[in-house]
């Protein structure tokens, strides 16, 4: 239909785990903030980027379904519980499933998603993890960036999701705020340079100080 | 195993999966700004797309099937072309029978009577189409204020917004930055032509997409129009927008294309060739004149593709390359689309139309004469993916033969009058292209680029058509945001005089009694420039590429 538009489907996953509790878990909030804030001033973003974000602690669930960045409100955050990174996998592919409209003869395609995942930890959900980790890679359906934050974080699981996997040293405010600083900006980047080759790597800016891609 | 919630509150299993639909934003007509003094009707709901394709694919095929006609749209020149598609073809049979009834018999005449209408008529006149193009500073507009400002951001949070409160709150936010005087070749900020040739009038434009203004970066688009007595030759390309120097391929590519072609055509051309290309296709001596004539086509995409090698080559030790980057310069880093489009005249009002795709971007015959159905004829197929933005490119590898170009070369012969060339930024916005390029033309006709149809006496019925029409819409223009340029939108035409695309395609009162509104608009000198003014300044949401358009107008 020509009504719609190309969207960028843009989905946060973001671990509600109780050793987010306290201190890193408001960096996360503060976090969400300043990307919204950053967000809501660049009109390419504006008029083509749409939010969810996927929380998992015992459980996965999509707490804010893709929305559009105009009506987007931040969601509670809340820490508690184990690590559900595998369930939050399976919440991702379903929605990239069934949000994500693909090119047709008469309908136009969204630009391929780009999926942030935070986590502090290692999946809890070993065997629902393995399953759904082989299966995102499978579809090749996003452009996934992990992010292993704090000296806890096993980025050896994050790299069976991606490629592109990131490690920050701490959970610390400011390092936080450089992530969604860096993930602001990473989607800026891809709203702009929407025509990324299929299967290429996606161009991204480089990583905030004090993060090491992990090779 | 656990379970997972999606969305708040709800319980997400695997096997219940997909219940979720998208739900389209509605459009939101009661949020346009209200028509000052007008007090339009609760504006109507346009058809939708799918009605329109079925009525399509209703028509059925005319019986008596002209087999000139019939034959041409099929299996041309053996695997060198593809033919366009079946519902294009039954309908230019149509048009070409009712046109054509008076001027049988043909078979024999063909050859004699096409030789002369293409050839003799004009004469072998001097080229005329010696075109350049027209560069252009930015162009200058009085400041005026209109009160037809797009509703801003919506109150009510949780409806979806409409595409026009979300572009509303934007336009304020985008910015104009020149492009970088320190970068090597840098592109001109628009393009423009107006040229009459042996066959027709050429108007086309180019402008910088705002999402270049923005970031003070180069357009990446080209285009190149070429003539030789009644012919005419036409390249277009879109340099990829992750590519920073991707702006010398496409110019490149559309140089060398369109000066190879004609190079092709000045040695290939001659009245027994002209008059072999009109004969039915099932002749032996058409099918070789076609195949010669596709070959020259696919000829000048190699000779573009090799251009952007040679250019590559000449640059790739250059140090200010190097300093952009920041590493040295990549063939890759001139990729870019190429569309390349001949148009031979070939008798009794006939043309012969060939083109050669590699990328984004559409190439479309429109027959402004013909019936509804059928109007427009797509000549190029853009190669996609299963997402947006998946696109080939003249430098990919796989385009280096001439294998690879023949499943992107087309032919047809029919009598549409119109020849439209474009940039994935403007196709992009009329999508999908088989209903909606006919919305591209009645835009063009709206904003004053084309003449419509001119419609007879003022009856009172047609009146009141005009007084329900909407207001034209204002946006500040990007390079000056004081500047409110008042442009027609056929969606909101359609919409607010509850017509249907058909009754536009019938009637053109509603049009011509739209753009006369358009003050500025018809105040400018020459339909180029319409043109750019129009391809700078119409918004639609998500859409802010480079923008190119080549119209051609075939007489």
């Amino acid at each position: 239909m020509s009504d719609y538009i190309r969207r960028l489907p843009v989905y946060l996953l973001l671990d509600c785990s109780g050793s987010m509790m306290g201190e890193p878990i408001e960096a996360v909030r503060q976090g969400v903030k300043a990307l919204l804030s950053e967000l809501k001033g660049d009109p390419q973003a504006l008029e083509t980027a749409y939010l969810s974000v996927i929380t998992f602690d015992s459980s996965a669930r999509q707490v804010i379904p893709l929305t559009e960045l105009m009506q987007f409100q931040e969601p509670e955050l809340k820490a508690s519980g184990a690590t559900a990174l595998g369930g939050a996998l399976n919440v991702l592919m379903e929605c990239v499933n069934s949000e994500v409209r693909k090119s047709s003869e008469t309908q136009k395609g969204d630009w391929r998603p780009l999926v942030f995942i935070l986590t502090d930890g290692a999946p809890t959900d070993v065997e629902a993890f393995g399953q759904a980790a082989r299966a995102l890679k499978g579809m090749k359906a996003a452009n996934i960036v992990a992010c292993a934050a704090g000296s806890r974080a096993d980025t050896t699981y994050l790299r069976q999701i991606t490629e592109n996997v990131l490690m920050m040293n701490t959970l610390s405010a400011g390092d936080m705020a450089r992530f969604f600083a860096w993930v602001s900006g990473s989607i800026k980047m891809s709203s702009k340079s929407l025509d990324a080759r299929p299967g290429a790597a996606i161009e991204l800016p480089p990583p905030p100080d004090g993060f090491v891609i992990v090779p | 195993m656990e379970e997972y919630q999606m969305g708040p509150g709800r319980v997400w299993k695997p096997e219940t999966a997909g219940e979720r639909a998208y739900l389209p934003e509605p459009l939101e007509p009661e949020r346009l700004p209200a028509p000052a003094g007008r007090d339009g009707p609760a504006p109507v709901r346009p058809r939708t797309e799918a009605g329109g394709s079925e009525l399509e694919a209703a028509v059925s095929p005319s019986a008596e099937m002209d087999p000139k006609k019939e034959g041409a749209e099929t299996e041309t020149a053996g695997s060198a072309l593809t033919e366009t598609g079946p519902q294009e073809e039954k309908t230019e049979t149509e048009a070409a029978v009712s046109a054509e009834a008076e001027t049988e018999p043909k078979k024999e005449e063909a050859e004699t009577e096409t030789a002369g209408s293409a050839l003799t008529e004009t004469g072998f006149q001097e080229e005329k189409a010696e075109t350049e193009a027209v560069v252009s500073p930015s162009a200058e507009m009085e400041s005026k204020e209109e009160e037809a400002v797009p509703a801003n951001a919506g109150a009510e949070a949780k409806k979806p917004l409409s595409n026009e409160a979300v572009t509303g709150h934007t336009a304020s936010l985008w910015k104009y930055l020149p492009v970088p005087a320190e970068e090597p070749e840098p592109a001109p900020e628009t393009l423009r032509l107006y040229q009459k040739y042996g066959g027709g009038v050429v108007t086309a434009a180019r402008v910088r997409g705002k999402k270049h203004k923005h970031e003070g970066t180069n357009c990446d688009d080209w285009y190149e129009v070429s003539g030789f007595q009644n012919l005419l030759f036409a390249a277009v390309s879109d340099g990829a927008g992750s590519k920073r120097f991707s702006r010398i391929g496409a110019r490149e590519s559309c140089r060398a294309a369109a000066g190879c072609l004609r190079r092709e055509l000045e040695g290939l051309w001659t009245p027994a060739l002209a008059a072999d290309a009109a004969l039915d296709i099932g002749e032996p001596r058409c099918m070789a004149a076609c195949t010669a004539l596709a070959g020259a086509v696919q000829r000048s995409v190699l000779k573009a593709r090799e251009a952007v090698e040679s250019a590559f080559y000449t640059r790739v030790n250059a140090p200010a390359y190097e300093a952009v980057l920041g590493r040295p310069l990549e063939l890759r880093d001139l990729s870019a689309t190429l569309l390349v489009t001949v148009v031979i005249p070939s008798g009794a009002g006939g043309r012969l139309v060939i083109s050669c795709q590699v990328g984004d971007g559409m190439i479309a015959l429109v027959d402004r004469k013909g019936p509804f159905e059928g109007s427009v004829r797509l000549m190029g197929t853009a190669d996609s993916g299963e997402f947006s933005g998946e696109t080939e490119f003249l430098v990919s590898p796989k385009m280096s033969s001439l294998e690879a170009l023949q499943s992107r070369t087309k032919l047809s012969w029919s009598r549409s009058d119109l020849l439209l060339m474009m940039t994935d930024g403007v196709s992009d916005d009329y999508f999908p292209h088989e209903t909606e390029l006919r919305r591209l033309y009645f835009d063009l006709v709206a904003n004053g680029i084309l003449e419509g149809e001119s419609s007879g006496e003022l009856t009172e019925e047609r009146l009141r058509l005009c007084r329900k029409l909407p207001q034209p819409l204002s946006y500040p223009w990007v390079n000056d945001q004081r500047v409110q340029v008042p442009l027609h939108y056929t969606r909101r035409i359609l919409e607010t005089a509850g017509l249907t695309r058909e009754d536009l395609w019938r009637d053109g009162t509603a049009l011509a009694a739209a753009r006369a509104e358009l003050e500025e608009q018809l105040a400018l000198p020459d339909p180029a420039r319409r043109l750019e003014r129009w391809l700078d300044n119409y918004v639609e949401r998500g859409s802010f590429d480079d923008r190119t358009l080549v119209i051609a107008e075939l007489t």
